[in-house]
């Protein structure tokens, strides 16, 4: 049993370790400490080091701590000069059982251990190995150097001396720990900021390169609509048809460069949602006019709105706007001659629908789950797609942007040749929505933008 | 808020977009320096000190790539501030 | 007798392009809008030489390529030449593996250097 002043040293050791604010080099500051108490506790020993071993008993880590004399005690280093063996281990002897299966050893023979450069050299009579353990495996060795032969070391040396190895064990631990935390932090952070900053050239790139493209795209179709409608000599049906695919063409990308655009603004985080209580009915009627005084009038479609009292909807109104352009272009887009478009409203109390059911060429069950991806085009929707200028994004940018605004958007169909109907749910602009009207606000990540132009 | 405090709020700000909310608690232990938000800063010590303390926590945290960071954010602001006041952390 | 070519395009303004273009040069033209209907007129057989889009509808050029190794036609055709855009070296390999014999990069070629190809491919 421990005589109580040695006790209290443990303690009071302890404190001291938890005292060290750094504890990425907590041993290097804690070691010193705990010699100059050991020496103050009646233990005068030359030098304190301990080893860490891997599990090949090749040393990978040391930390040394010596008396420069009686007073201070020099800067912990890696004592590799110091030692003679990089492997601990090898020749099975005495010493090496008793710390392999925990127990301390003391040795004599201090020139195995110790390179005779070491400048206390001579003053060294013996050393007390300690064994140091990590998930019941030897993972290191405290050695403390005796000035004092080996037969001196009694049965409370050791024990004080494998109470001290454990808390130099936990203080490793601690500073291993804390190490590795550290590191990764700062590659955690690197990977992040290398991320940052290909997101932003990313922006630069799509911003750059939609203002570069749509550049020549304005000229070319500037130049084809003046061949085409204020040419100077009669046009043949061959040219004029031509002329009218090329600006048939260049829409089309022009659509593309927006439709990407606004791709590229929704997944950075740069459309802001600014919700308010809109009138869902009077908007549904200004966009089917739109889209009936665009397209719907030289395809002969019928529109018809089934009119009902509605309560509003809370939404960001320009979004808004879009997603149903979109909507009942793709309808326009997709109905026959002659064709008829229907809208019409649903509400339950919770939230608003509103569906537009046209009398195209319907879809299919598999295509229905490609339908509000990018690019997600149907096999049967192909035949559109040179003539109606659309691009295969605007469900899928109408999807996201319903959902910021906490909706939903779903087709379905009865299949091949039987129409199809579109429908979007938003939440009813209730008082209490309104009043805490800011929890639905989304701002942008860095700069706004707006969106661009859908085409219908 | 003066340059220096919007210097410090563009700094955190560029801290947030690459680590998160850590990048507000660090900065809320910085001394000499009252952040209620990251656009709400409040410099209570000296100027320079308190930007030089702001950079120093987030390099001891993340290492030298947040200073870069810190810099980066910083270069709007270093020609309205003189070269005597601009901590050294922040100089290249 | 003149040159019969298939054209397998699902674009409708480019297919009726080269439709346009190879007629006015006197040979005799057959389109496919998508993977099938393309294998179909494949299997029948006859054609001197073939244009195939590989970004089709309902089957894709390369997974024609590969049917027409498993099921012989019933008439020969000539060579298959593949219509690519930039970008698409990895597919444009796999259909050289499959059999054909060079490719368009629809972008790029003019007109003129459109019928160039062609009328090697046809030698």
């Amino acid at each position: 049993m421990l005589s109580e002043d040695k006790i209290l040293t443990f303690l009071k050791l302890e404190q001291l370790a938890l005292d060290i604010e750094d504890s990425t080099k907590l041993l290097e500051q804690f070691l010193p400490i705990v010699l100059e108490e050991l020496n103050l506790s009646g233990y005068p020993y030359v030098f304190l080091s301990s080893l860490f071993i891997d599990d090949e008993g090749k040393i990978k880590q040391t930390f040394f701590t010596d008396k420069v004399n009686k007073q201070t005690f020099r800067e912990v280093t890696k004592a590799e000069n110091l030692f003679q063996n990089e492997t601990l281990f090898q020749k099975g002897s005495e010493w090496e059982m008793k710390v392999m299966y925990g127990e301390a050893a003391v040795v004599s023979d201090v020139a195995y251990f110790i390179n005779p450069s070491y400048p206390n050299f001579s003053q060294i009579r013996s050393l007390l190995l300690l064994p140091i353990q990590h998930a019941r495996r030897l993972s290191g060795i405290l050695i403390l150097a005796s000035a004092k032969a080996a037969d001196t070391v009694n049965a409370e040396e050791i024990e004080f001396g494998e109470m001290i190895t454990r808390l130099v064990n936990l203080s490793f631990r601690l500073q291993d720990t804390e190490g590795s935390l550290t590191k990764i932090t700062k590659q955690v952070y690197e990977m992040n900021a290398k991320l940052h900053q290909l997101d932003k050239l990313k922006d630069d790139f799509v911003s750059i390169a939609s203002h570069e493209l749509r550049t020549p795209m304005a000229a070319i179709r500037s130049y084809a609509w003046m061949a085409l409608h204020k040419s100077d000599v009669p046009l043949s049906d061959k040219v004029e048809r031509y002329l009218v695919r090329v600006l048939m063409s260049t829409e089309r990308l022009i659509n593309l460069v927006n439709d990407m655009l606004n791709i590229s603004r929704i997944e950075g985080g740069k459309i802001e949602i600014n919700p308010e209580s809109v009138d869902i009915l009077s908007l549904a009627k200004d966009v089917v006019d739109e889209a009936y005084n665009s397209r719907g009038v030289e395809k002969n479609i019928h529109f018809s709105i089934l009119e009902e009292r509605l309560p509003k909807v809370l939404a960001d109104p320009e979004k808004l706007r879009e997603v149903m352009l979109n909507i009942l272009g793709n309808a326009v887009k997709f109905t026959a001659e002659g064709g008829s478009i229907a809208v019409s409203f649903f509400t339950d109390g919770k939230v608003v629908e509103v569906s537009v059911k046209d009398t195209g060429p319907g879809i299919s069950k598999e295509d229905l789950g490609k339908l509000f991806t990018k690019f997600g085009r149907l096999d049967n929707s192909y035949t559109a797609l040179s003539t109606s200028g659309g691009t295969g994004l605007g469900l899928y940018i109408s999807k996201s942007l319903i959902e910021l605004m906490h909706g939903k958007i779903w087709a379905s169909s009865e299949g091949v040749g039987k129409g199809a109907t579109f429908t979007f749910a938003l939440p009813i602009a209730t008082k209490e929505i309104l009043e805490r009207v800011d929890q639905f606000r989304i701002r942008s990540k860095g700069e706004a933008k707006g969106l661009e132009p859908a085409a219908i | 808020m003066d340059t220096y405090a919007q210097a410090i709020s563009s700094i955190i700000k560029e801290q947030q977009s690459i680590i998160g909310p850590v990048a507000l608690e660090q900065a809320k232990k910085v001394s000499g320096l009252e952040v209620k938000g990251a656009d709400d800063v409040k410099i209570t010590g000296s100027k320079k000190e308190v930007l030089g303390n702001l950079v120093s926590q987030y390099s001891k945290l993340f290492g030298q790539t947040s200073v870069e960071v810190c810099k980066e954010a910083f270069q709007p602001y270093k020609d309205k501030i003189p070269a005597s006041e601009i901590p050294d952390i922040l100089k290249n | 007798m003149n040159n019969k070519i298939l054209i397998v395009e699902d674009d409708q303004f480019l297919r009726e392009f080269y439709q346009e273009l190879f007629m006015s040069e006197g040979y005799l033209v057959d389109v496919a809008v998508d993977g099938e209907v393309g294998l179909r007129k494949l299997l029948e057989g006859g054609y001197d030489l073939i244009l195939l889009d590989i970004m089709l509808p309902k089957k894709d050029g390369l997974q024609l390529l590969r049917d027409l190794k498993v099921q012989p036609p019933k008439t020969a055709n000539g060579p298959v030449v593949v219509l690519t855009n930039l970008g698409q070296d990895a597919v444009i390999k796999q259909c050289f593996e499959l059999g054909a014999v060079g490719y368009l990069i629809k972008s790029a070629l003019n007109p003129d250097q459109v019928l160039q190809e062609v009328k090697s491919y046809l030698k």
